[in-house]
């Protein structure tokens, strides 16, 4: 599944970008996201708990950041077991922090989302809405902490 | 039945051949009062649940178990490893393969069973499934039957010794160099690819067993949803044998059986574990598959891409037929078809028609779906070859600008030429096609709706009439030919009628709903005379039935029938000398009368069956051994083959692509009636399992093999809501060798009303260039985008991404 999103933040590029390459805050800003262990500087082990429906999934596993702080621009690969047999969940995504002004910034966010097992049978058809919800509430938590 | 049946030859009192007696099963059925797997219960009985993979192919890295034993009510976590340790890790499977019981490292398809949780409970042992963690590292799966045969494929059965790629077997019958050579003379070549998709057999029960061990007797008792229990019990025996099972200490029951339609004839690695865990734990174990575990995991059908070619003369008269096929079996040959067919009876593909040659092959290849191939109502494969044959004679009619009806017309065998010898060797026991033909056009009014079919082409408006002319095989079989895992296809009986005249009746088949406690008693009635009401007829239970080798492949009327029929006529052998001796004469002067034996000449001196019966217990003839028993094993002589006309009408809606059913006559010709209200319900039920395929099921998998159609949310199986009024009609053509002339009915409105309803859907597109569409036809395949784009010449079809339609006119 494909995700494509682009959100602007009425804050300076810098600090958006500050936020978004430190787990520990992009884990605390995005509901159902933990980081629980730094494995070294670029990678963390992790879990995520997400409703899809009347399916409750719940992954553990590792998340790497791959950093290209000129272009402000990042890439994740994240890759979850899902606990209770709930299959697997491999993502890759590229973000993008663009200066549009002095305090505001636009994010662009391109994913890759994989998953097998009942999620993939039975929630494709709400995945779609539950990552926009998601997205949704990334954006106003990311604003509200910026907010000068 | 839209036509009176001939005359009963017993009264209705008896109830024998040709009488709509109310089924004997119905009362417990309607009341809710069956008694199927998941209502029995026994004391101390356990729970088995399954953990199963989500991915489609990947490794084992590690299962953990701890927090599942963790929980109260679970007793243990059954793995590939602990059942390695007793060599059931895998199993045979009835096409001489092998399939796990339970992987000790690999999964091959998405649901397999990855561990079994035994628990006190239900409840307890779902929990235990959701707590066992399992590690996986996903391999990619390969769905795609065709890139499984490419050569940087990667070898899925890698534990199979010498196996080098994904191929299993290929199978061809006919002449190929003959028939090539009449192609390449012919006149007219027409050529479809087709596919006739995986299915699913959607039985409204699912699959389960209880098994019961007990340690002190060594006795193993199970009860199973199984339409062979027989056969199941002496799998148990072979592949168990070395842990301590012994055949006469197995019991198999099978109980009422919501519905099979073949999906119940293989061995689930379920049923295994349960017993497994039976054996270990030396409790009763229970297992239960849920709906969406069933839909994903098992009973699956079809699946078959099919390139058909028919050569023909400028006038469509057809001289050839080639076809060759590729089908996806899956992560396993888990089917169940007789030994020496493992492409089943594709070799039917001839059909009705009279041909100089044929020639068809079969590649089987692995992919990483579940196994598949179950006889889904269906006599091994007949579904695919007659679903492939109808199209295209179709597009040999539309090539040659025949009436499709009359195309067929010109080709059928003619009724003189039976027993007719088709080029793939079969001998095709009797058969009236045109009969069946002109009753189903008359019935529907066929000229009539070619008119209006012209006027509404006239206005636009798109309506397609669909011919089907099937030839079924069926009653597997004879034993020359036919067994399984070396167990001849034979079928039995066994009739024991009691002092007071009633009588028990045992078959060697199972009813999954059929109504075989009403159709055997009235087999018994129609050769004894003794009231249809009076026979209690079982099944199903391996200490009690006489072996046979159970109910699929509308094998049921040919083979253990034939045997009541056999074992029926003993008996009634034997009451004629009981009947003598009472009367006081010979034999020879005595007339039958169903249920009475009279003197000739004497009418009025007479003796009822019931009074032989009773004489065989308290006044025998001297010499004669006491008793009315009689048991027979019946070797069929040849397959028996039922055939029918069915004619379809359809409305397409132009707006939306909605196909709608107008009319729908089905003209089958089973052979002689036994039960005409059984055989109606049997034809009923069989279209609306035609109708699903046609339009509505079909099992799809994503490329990383997820299952897209693994609950009733995916999979629409047709309600009344989507099930039209069929109309039924019938023609009587006898078997020549069945002792009643019955054929069997069972399947052949599931093999015959796919390609009707198809037919009619081109048929109504076909002046739009429309020359095949896949089945199933929904709307939202892309039909949708059909759209009238006004030019000289009519229409344009339009139907974006989907190549299920193929048109000449863009």
């Amino acid at each position: 599944m494909k995700i494509q999103e682009k959100f602007t933040v009425d804050a300076p590029a810098d600090s958006v970008w500050e936020f978004l390459i430190d787990p520990e805050r992009v884990a605390a800003a995005l509901p159902g996201a933990q980081i629980t262990e730094k494995l070294d500087d670029n990678t963390y082990k992790g879990g995520m708990a997400v409703n899809v429906g009347p399916l409750a999934a719940n992954y553990t596993g590792t998340v790497a950041f791959d950093l290209d702080e000129e272009q402000r621009a990042a890439s994740v690969r994240a890759r979850g077991q899902g606990k209770a047999g709930m299959g697997n969940a491999d993502m890759t995504m590229t973000s993008r922090v663009v200066e549009l002004g002095p305090a505001k910034t636009e994010v662009t966010v391109a994913a890759n989302l994989s998953v097998t097992g009942i999620l993939a049978q039975l929630g494709r058809g709400m995945m779609q809405h539950v990552s926009k919800r998601m997205f949704k509430q990334f954006t106003e938590v990311l604003a509200r902490e910026l907010a000068p | 039945m839209a036509d009176a049946t001939a005359k009963p030859r017993t009264s209705a009192k008896i109830c024998g051949m040709g009488h709509s007696m109310k089924r004997k099963e119905d009362p417990r059925f309607l009341q809710g009062k069956g008694n199927y797997i998941d209502d029995h219960t026994l004391p101390g009985m356990l729970w088995l649940d399954i953990v199963r993979s989500p991915i489609a192919y990947g490794k084992i890295v590690n299962i953990d178990s701890s927090k599942a034993l963790e929980i109260d009510g679970v007793l243990a976590v059954l793995t590939g490893k602990d059942l390695e340790a007793y060599g059931l890790h895998w199993m045979p499977t009835l096409m001489s393969d092998t399939q796990m019981v339970l992987p000790t490292d690999t999964v091959m398809y998405q649901a397999q069973e990855v561990a079994g949780v035994i628990a006190t409970s239900r409840y307890a042992a779902a929990d235990g499934v959701a707590a066992v963690e399992v590690e996986y590292e996903a391999m990619t799966p390969v769905m795609d039957p065709f890139k499984a045969l490419e050569d940087d494929a990667p070898v899925l059965r890698t534990d199979k010794e010498g196996q080098e790629d994904n191929r299993i077997w290929h199978w061809e019958a006919g002449d190929k160099e003959a028939t090539d050579k009449i192609f390449d003379e012919a006149d007219v070549v027409v050529r479809e690819k087709m596919h006739v998709p995986r299915i699913h057999v959607a039985s409204i029960e699912t699959c389960g067993c209880l098994a019961d061990f007990n340690p002190v007797e060594g006795h193993l008792t199970v009860y199973m949803t199984t339409q062979a229990p027989h056969a199941i019990r002496t799998v148990l025996a072979l592949v168990a044998g070395h842990v301590g099972l012994s055949e006469e200490k197995i019991r198999v029951v099978s109980p009422d059986i919501g519905g099979g339609f073949g999906g119940k004839v293989p061995v689930y690695p379920g049923y295994v574990i349960a017993i497994a865990a039976s054996v270990v734990l030396g409790k009763p174990v229970k297992w239960i598959e849920d709906r969406m575990e069933n839909l994903q995991a098992d009973s699956f059908a079809r699946d078959y891409h099919m390139d058909a070619e028919v050569a023909a003369d400028a006038g469509g008269k057809i001289k050839a037929l080639r076809i060759k096929t590729l089908a996806d079996h899956g992560y396993a040959d888990a089917q169940a078809a007789p030994s020496k067919f493992p492409a089943g009876l594709f070799s039917i593909c001839t059909g009705s028609y009279d041909m100089e040659n044929a020639y068809a092959e079969v590649d089987a290849v692995y992919t990483n779906k579940p196994p598949g191939g179950v006889a889904y109502r269906c006599s091994f494969r007949v579904t695919e070859a007659v679903h492939c044959l109808e199209r295209i004679v179709d597009t040999l009619a539309h090539k040659v600008g025949k009436d499709p009806a009359t195309l067929r017309e010109e080709n059928f065998i003619p009724k003189e030429a039976f027993p007719y010898h088709s080029p793939l060797g079969w001998e095709y026991d009797s058969g009236d096609y045109q009969a069946a033909m002109d009753k189903a056009k008359e019935m529907i009014g066929y000229d009539d709706l070619r008119k209006e079919q012209a006027e509404k082409r006239e206005r636009g408006e798109l309506m397609g009439i669909g011919v089907c002319s099937f030839t079924e095989v069926l009653g597997a079989g004879p034993s020359k030919d036919f067994d399984i895992l070396g167990i001849k296809m034979f079928d039995s009986a066994e009739v024991r009628v009691h002092p007071t005249g009633k009588a028990i009746a045992r078959f060697g088949t199972k009813s999954q709903g059929q109504g075989h406690e009403t159709t055997y008693a009235q087999i018994i009635a129609e050769e004894l005379g003794l009231p249809a009401a009076h026979v209690q007829v079982e099944e199903g239970d391996t200490d009690t039935a006489p072996y046979g080798l159970g109910t699929y492949a509308s094998r049921s009327t040919p083979t253990a029938g034939a045997a009541g029929v056999m074992a029926a006529r003993k008996l009634r052998d034997k009451a004629r000398k009981i009947a003598a001796h009472l009367l006081e004469v010979s034999e020879e002067d005595l007339d039958w009368e169903p249920g009475t034996f009279s003197v000739k000449g004497a009418p009025d001196k007479s003796v009822t069956i019931q009074d032989c019966a009773f004489a065989a217990y308290t006044n025998l003839p001297e010499g004669m051994e006491p008793g009315m028993e009689a048991t027979n094993y019946y070797d069929p002589p040849n397959l028996t083959f039922p055939f029918g006309t069915y004619i379809c009408v359809v409305d397409i809606d132009r707006g939306t692509g909605e196909v709608t059913v107008r009319r729908f006559v089905a003209v089958d010709d089973c052979g002689n009636i036994i039960n005409p209200m059984i055989v109606q319900g049997q034809i009923h039920g069989g279209l609306t399992q035609g109708l699903g395929p046609a339009l509505y099921e079909e099992m799809t998998y994503d490329e990383d093999g997820n299952n897209q159609a693994g609950s009733f949310m995916d999979y629409l199986v047709p309600t009344a809501v989507e099930t039209p009024a069929w109309e039924t009609g019938h023609t009587v053509t006898p078997s020549p060798h069945h002792p009643l002339g019955a054929k069997g009915v069972g399947e052949s409105a599931t093999v015959g009303a796919p390609p009707a309803i198809a037919n009619a859907v081109v048929d109504a597109l076909a002046h739009l260039g429309v020359t095949h569409m896949e089945i199933p036809i929904r709307p939202e395949r892309g039909w949708g985008a059909l759209r009238g784009e006004g030019g000289e010449g009519g229409w344009v079809v339009s139907v974006m991404g989907w190549g299920g339609v193929r048109a000449s006119q863009w």
